[in-house]
């Protein structure tokens, strides 16, 4: 008599046997015996498993798990830590930067830093205020147009200058005819 | 028969984030399970079970409904916990302690709880042993088609798509074990 293969008592295990399995099992007291051993020790397998992992997912797994809100803060975290590291390398190439090893103070337009100081001293009596005054009054031009006036008069000058030399040369030719 | 109809309509509508808070509700115990029993890491299992749902809700609009839901999870848990175990370069002492302790502790605790009188205690205690003794001889694989089969009663077909294997290999993996099991009954 041919006992019940690995195969077909699987199959009964799993509750999916055919009929020529059953009628085996209902005649051969071996097979019986030894599928109801089987069927015994993987149930109390099954059980005993299914206990600990409910244990254990009680005491591990968030019972409030939401993958969208999961996916949000996981993006949210790499945003915030991208930022970090771009503040970061802006910070140390600002720390690395020439401009920093040569100016202590707040950076300024190159116009203003290379400007000259402020000729007026910083403190000035009352009578080299008043001379100054005077000085302002005796120009000839506004201050604000001395710049075009000393342009008038170079060009001025250099015109004369032309023209004076436009008639020598004159007369030297006329000498030499 | 619901869960085809509901997974059905789902899709054709294309699932939406709150949708998907649903699938989670309903399938993250026996997801934990299965990566608990891959793995008996308590810590792990909750992390990769995070994963799982994380990897399937990016996911979500490559399921076609071909497969059930929980025959999708259970491959992509399944995935994880592969890549978990082949990335985990120091843990195997760690595994193999915590492996004896808790197959100890089940055996114990299935025997006091379980069977209030000493002689079926002692039986149901031998049993669970000797099941665990021929459970701990299978392949890996062996073992994930034997836990699929018997704890999370998976169908041979819904194995195979989960394992991504052929169906001969799931009904070979299941035959061995059950020959394990007669041999460590029978010696």
């Amino acid at each position: 008599m041919n006992h019940l293969t690995d195969e077909q008592l699987e199959r009964w295990l799993a509750g999916e046997c055919t009929e020529q399995t059953r009628a085996h099992l209902e005649g051969c007291g071996q097979c019986h015996a030894e599928a109801l051993a089987l069927r015994d020790g993987i149930s109390r397998y099954g059980l005993a498993l299914r206990q600990q992992a409910l244990r254990a997912q009680a005491a591990h797994l968030p019972q409030n798990f939401a993958p969208r809100k999961a996916l949000a803060l996981h993006r949210l975290r790499w945003a915030g830590a991208t930022v970090l590291a771009m503040l970061l390398a802006a910070q140390t190439a600002w720390m690395i930067s020439p401009m920093w090893k040569s100016h202590t103070g707040p950076i300024m337009p190159r116009a203003i830093v290379n400007a000259p100081a402020n000729p007026q001293p910083a403190s000035m009596s009352d009578d080299e205020l008043l001379e100054a005054v005077n000085n302002d009054l005796n120009r000839e031009v506004p201050q604000a147009l001395a710049p075009v006036s000393a342009i008038t008069v170079a060009r001025n000058r250099i015109a004369a200058e032309s023209a004076a030399s436009h008639t020598n040369d004159s007369t030297k030719s006329r000498r030499n005819e | 028969m619901e869960e085809t109809l509901t997974v059905s309509a789902m899709t054709q509508a294309g699932w939406s984030a709150a949708e998907f808070d649903d699938v989670v509700r309903e399938h993250q115990s026996r997801i934990y399970r299965v990566l608990w029993c891959e793995l008996r890491d308590d810590e792990a299992a909750a992390t990769l079970t995070q994963d799982c749902f994380l990897k399937a809700y990016r996911a979500r609009a490559d399921f076609r409904g071909e497969a059930s839901v929980h025959t999708w999870l259970v491959r992509i848990a399944i995935n994880l916990a592969r890549d978990y175990q082949r990335n985990r370069r120091q843990g195997f002492c760690r595994r193999m302690l915590a492996g004896s302790t808790q197959e100890a502790e089940l055996a114990t605790e299935f025997a006091e709880d379980k069977a209030p009188r000493a002689d079926r205690a002692l039986l149901a205690r031998e049993q669970l042993q000797q099941t665990m003794d021929a459970v701990k001889t299978l392949s890996p694989q062996q073992q994930t088609a034997f836990h699929l089969r018997y704890l999370e009663e998976l169908s041979i077909e819904e194995i195979a798509e989960a394992m991504g294997v052929e169906v001969g290999t799931v009904k070979s993996h299941l035959s061995r074990a059950v020959n394990a099991l007669r041999q460590q009954r029978n010696p």
